[in-house]
């Protein structure tokens, strides 16, 4: 018992002091520099297809454009394997001239973006993106490990032979055959009898039945025709205007001007490049409910708040494992002072108050699908009929305000065609009740009517890969696009207005810009895009409706 | 010396020409429903052209159903023809002669229809071009590409080589009725055939050459299609006997395919002279040895698997003895190989009918089979994940019609050009029969 007093003894004053040392170290250190770098990536020479592995390189220099030397720069790659995520490939430090370089070797083929941060040791924190293409490294061949490549290598060779030699028989046989009859065939023939047929060996005339089967086929064809059609014809044109009158006037990279309004940083790193815990992790939707907006960060499986300095507060965070987590989960609205947030885990719908309080949880009727539900968009109607975008099944579903089954667009598999869809994205709801889907595998934007019945489908020639949709009062269609890392306006009749959140509108020289956008939302003339990789960015786009 | 008589002889001209001259209301009416079960397969596949494979029950996991079953299929039954009349024509059979014409005109027909079906899986057929610009010589893909071709050649030469005397027969002896277009068409490809010794002589090495050629030809090209499944890693895929597996069943389909055409010809052309009961039989063993031992390919191939019940074959496995496509493969199993085995072992079933009903018994049956194989193996998953099951939409059924339909189209209307059996060869046995009953009476008066 006295051992133990007296462990305590010298443990408790030592337990304070470590204590007291550590706190007054933290203290001690000093805050992170407010002194502005720019980070740029740097493309590699040419795309990567072909090559088993690729450069990745960035640029850190003041806003002078000296460089900044020996600085660490973080590399990601954005994975989808499991839900999307930043996958980190390394660190370098700048050299002298400010870039850091990393050998990347890729494990998929196909488009790559790359997220590359400066944690901000001894500047401000920043961040760049940029994408490359890859062939995926090239496989190695088993037999190479066991010495039997020379074998592979011959092997064809062998095949291509025999076939040769098969040929080369065929021909001669063809050859040799033919020139022998020939040459054998004598200069005269005599006159044979001809072949003289008995009376016609047919049954009963099968007139009747021809003519029946005659009639059959003529009716069959056009019906099966017409059954063929069905559904399969183009996207037609809006009334009244051509469909995109970009394609005449080569419009895709026209500029629609845009301010902006402010930018709320979503992701925010340490000195050593790492997520800060208050950072969001790819926040893919935002949500506006009056005068406040709220950004559902994915990753975290959260919901959090713009406060009035322009910064995110947590207002909801989820239960990981439950039925009302949003891990994952990845489209957010909101209607008559509650926001809907799609469950992505077990097809839920989840309504919270404007105070992140739970009010329901709706448990959505879905139809047999090939795939696990994976809703990426979410819009309700005034009546309270939701529509989700299930995007890796190819469909938009429709629900009741109880989750029970309405009705879907969409095969079950990637197609194309009027009702068609391919990786539906975000999804929105006009004035009048009808539904747009970003179409996001068919680059382009559909409208169904509210039962469902196909309208129209436009931006095909602008849009890349439209992520998500909004409509304004006046009928103005804001589309959100990775790829161009844009977004992009129509007008109500479908005609292209413009682009704008991407280098040529922000300025490169300004950041932020629109690194990835994703979710959008629009109110009045003021346009809310939530950033998977830096935050949200609140645009005003007046010139837009007054066109 | 006189092996017909004339009467004989001119019956046998005109049972070869009547499809030509004399095809009747049935034959259009038979080619009037075949051609809209085809028409209809061409507007599915429009209907799949238009809207990508979306419209058929392909799916991420199970990416080869109907259409590479069909190729299979169809590529096998092809080899059968080809290669019944082949080793019949080489050991010299001499029942062979009134079959041998239909066997190598089913040949390139299937050939035919089957190649067509990778175009169809493509789903894009514009992109085919990218097998040739980018193709891999590693892969089974590309070689199987280059063997069917390579065997379609061959297989239009081994019809079209002793079909010459007959076509001679065609240009010499239709006279007007054979029509302006036809007759050209005769004297283009008869070569100038008249009978002669020397002529004689280069056709039969010539036919016996392509003869020869035409056997390891066929055996490679199935192989190849093994290969197509067999390199993989795919838990039931992934066997050494696949090749000889597939040879066997092209085999046991193909000459069931050559019975129910030969059976069907007959039937329609009224060919009772000449194809006989006895030819039936013969063929009927070819096909209950190959049944035989096609079923202990099976059954050494699934004891095998099913013992060491590796990872990833038990659901395989599982979905066929117990599972969602158990019906289909007790089908096969019961209807398609131990019911026709039956068939033709008793002797009271053995006679046209009974050995017809198995034969299309195996047809059907064998077709089952190429679906089990290609499908169950794709829907076991190979990560954790549910098992997906496959089943075909109307544009896959449509098309699989058409194609089956088109066979027997092409058949009928070939035969509106070209003798149905062969009368140069009949001529021919029915000398050699002559020479040998002459040959021991010379020998006694000497």
């Amino acid at each position: 018992m006295s051992a133990l007093k007296l462990a305590l003894a010298v443990a408790t004053p030592l337990i304070i002091l470590i204590a007291l040392v550590t706190h007054a170290a933290s203290a001690q250190t000093p805050p992170r520099q407010v002194v502005p770098v720019v980070l740029e990536g740097v493309l590699p020479a040419q795309q990567v297809t072909g090559q088993q592995s690729v450069t990745l390189a960035a640029r850190l220099h003041g806003p002078d454009g000296a460089p900044v030397r020996g600085e660490t720069l973080d590399f990601y790659v954005i994975n989808s394997v499991f839900g999307e995520h930043l996958m980190k490939v390394g660190q370098a430090p700048t050299d002298a001239t400010g870039t850091a370089e990393l050998l990347y070797e890729p494990t998929w083929a196909g488009e790559h973006t790359v997220v590359v941060r400066y944690g901000g040791a001894a500047y401000t924190p920043t961040q760049t993106t940029f994408r490359i293409n890859a062939a995926g490294p090239a496989h190695v061949h088993e037999n190479a490990r066991f010495g039997l490549e020379p074998v592979r290598a011959v092997a064809p060779l062998g095949a291509a032979l025999a076939i040769l030699a098969v040929w080369g028989t065929l021909a001669l046989a063809v050859t040799r055959t033919v020139r022998g009859i020939r040459a054998a065939a004598p200069a005269t023939s005599s006159a044979l009898p001809l072949v003289r047929m008995p009376e016609a060996l047919s049954p009963a005339p099968l007139r009747p039945v021809l003519l029946a089967i005659t009639v059959v086929m003529a009716l069959a064809l056009p019906i099966a025709w017409f059954q063929a059609r069905e559904g399969s014809a183009g996207p037609p044109a809006l009334a009244g205007a051509p469909l995109v009158p970009g394609a005449e006037q080569p419009g895709s990279d026209k500029i629609l001007p845009a301010a902006l309004l402010r930018f709320v940083p979503a992701i925010t790193t340490d000195a050593a490049g790492q997520l800060t815990p208050d950072s969001a992790d790819l926040p893919a939707d935002v949500a506006l409910l009056g005068d406040r907006q709220y950004v559902l960060d994915t990753n975290k499986g959260r919901i959090l708040t713009v406060t009035p300095a322009g910064q995110l507060a947590r207002m909801f965070e989820s239960d990981r494992d439950g039925e009302t987590s949003l891990l994952g989960a990845s489209a957010i609205t909101s209607l008559d002072g509650e926001i809907y947030v799609a469950g992505p885990r077990f097809g839920t719908v989840i309504v919270l108050s404007p105070f992140g309080k739970i009010e329901e949880v709706l448990k959505i009727e879905l139809p047999a699908a090939e795939h696990p539900f994976r809703p990426a968009g979410i819009a309700v109607t005034d009546d309270g009929q939701i529509w989700l975008s299930d995007s890796n099944n190819h469909r938009v579903v429709s629900v009741d305000r109880k989750g029970r089954f309405l009705g879907s667009i969409g095969k079950g598999a990637a197609a194309t065609g009027e009702y068609g869809l391919d990786t539906p994205g975000g999804i929105a709801v006009d004035a009048l009740g009808n539904l747009w889907v970003a179409d996001t595998g068919n680059h382009e934007v559909k409208k169904y009517s509210p039962k469902g019945v196909f309208l129209a489908a436009i931006g095909h020639r602008e849009l890349a890969r439209p992520e998500a949709v909004a409509v304004d009062d006046a009928g103005d269609i804001f589309v959100t696009d990775d790829e161009r890392a844009a977004v992009l306006a129509f007008g109500r009749d479908g005609a292209f207005l413009g682009s704008f959140g991407n280098d040529a509108t922000v300025g490169a020289q300004s950041p932020p810009r629109l690194q990835s956008p994703a979710g959008i939302e629009v109110k009045g003339t003021t346009v809310y895009v939530m950033d998977r990789l830096s935050g949200l960015f609140i645009f005003s786009v007046g010139a837009a409706s007054a066109q | 010396m006189v092996a017909l008589q004339h009467e004989q002889q001119a019956r046998l001209e005109q049972t070869a020409m009547r499809p030509i001259l004399q095809p009747g209301e049935f034959f259009w009416a038979v080619v009037i429903a075949l051609s809209i079960v085809v028409l209809m397969a061409l507007v599915a596949y429009l209907q799949q052209l238009r809207e990508g494979l979306a419209v058929t029950g392909l799916n991420q996991r199970v990416s080869w159903g109907f259409y590479i079953s069909d190729m299979v299929f169809f590529i096998g039954i092809s080899y059968g023809g080809a290669m019944t009349s082949a080793i019949l024509r080489l050991t010299n059979a001499p029942w062979r002669a009134p079959l041998s014409r239909i066997a190598e005109t089913m040949a390139v027909v299937a050939v035919l229809v089957g190649a067509v079906f990778p175009l169809i899986d493509m789903g894009r057929p514009e992109r085919m071009g990218n097998l040739f610009l980018h193709g891999q010589v590693g892969s089974p893909v590309l070689w199987d590409v280059v063997a069917v071709t390579t065997y379609l050649v061959a297989g239009a030469i081994f019809l079209y080589l002793p079909l010459i005397p007959d076509i001679a027969v065609c240009r010499d002896r239709l006279g007007p009725a054979g029509g302006k277009l036809r007759t050209r068409l005769y004297e283009l490809l008869a070569l100038g055939w008249q009978n002669t010794p020397e002529q004689k002589r280069a056709l039969e090495w010539g036919t016996t050459v392509v003869a020869i050629t035409i056997i390891p030809l066929a055996v490679a090209v199935h192989s190849v299609l093994a290969f197509l499944f067999g390199v993989t890693s795919r838990p039931g895929w992934d066997s050494t006997i696949f090749a000889p597996y597939f040879v066997l069943g092209a085999m046991f389909s193909g000459v069931a395919t050559v019975i129910l055409a030969v059976a069907g010809l007959r039937w329609a052309y009224h060919l009772e002279e000449y194809i006989e009961r006895k030819h039936f039989e013969y063929l009927s063993f070819i096909m209950l040895t190959l049944g035989v031992a096609y079923g202990y390919f099976m059954f050494s191939e699934y004891l095998t698997e099913g013992y060491k019940m590796h990872e990833g074959v038990g659901t395989m496995m599982e979905l066929l003895i117990t599972g969602d496509l158990a019906p289909f493969f007790w089908l096969f199993g019961l209807g398609g190989l131990i019911l026709p085995i039956l068939l033709v072992a008793l002797p009271f079933t053995r006679n046209v009918s009974g050995i017809t009903v198995a034969a299309l018994a195996v047809v059907l049956g064998m077709w089952l089979k190429r679906f089990l194989i290609v499908v169950p193996v794709l829907a076991e998953p190979l990560m954790p994940s549910e098992v997906v099951i496959y089943w075909p939409s109307r544009v896959e059924i449509a098309i699989t019609a058409g194609a089956a339909a088109a066979i027997p189209l092409l058949m009928l209307l070939f035969f509106r050009v070209f003798p149905i059996i062969s009368v140069y060869e009949i001529e021919e046995m029915a000398e050699a029969e002559a020479r040998k009953l002459e040959a021991p009476a010379e020998g006694e008066a000497r």
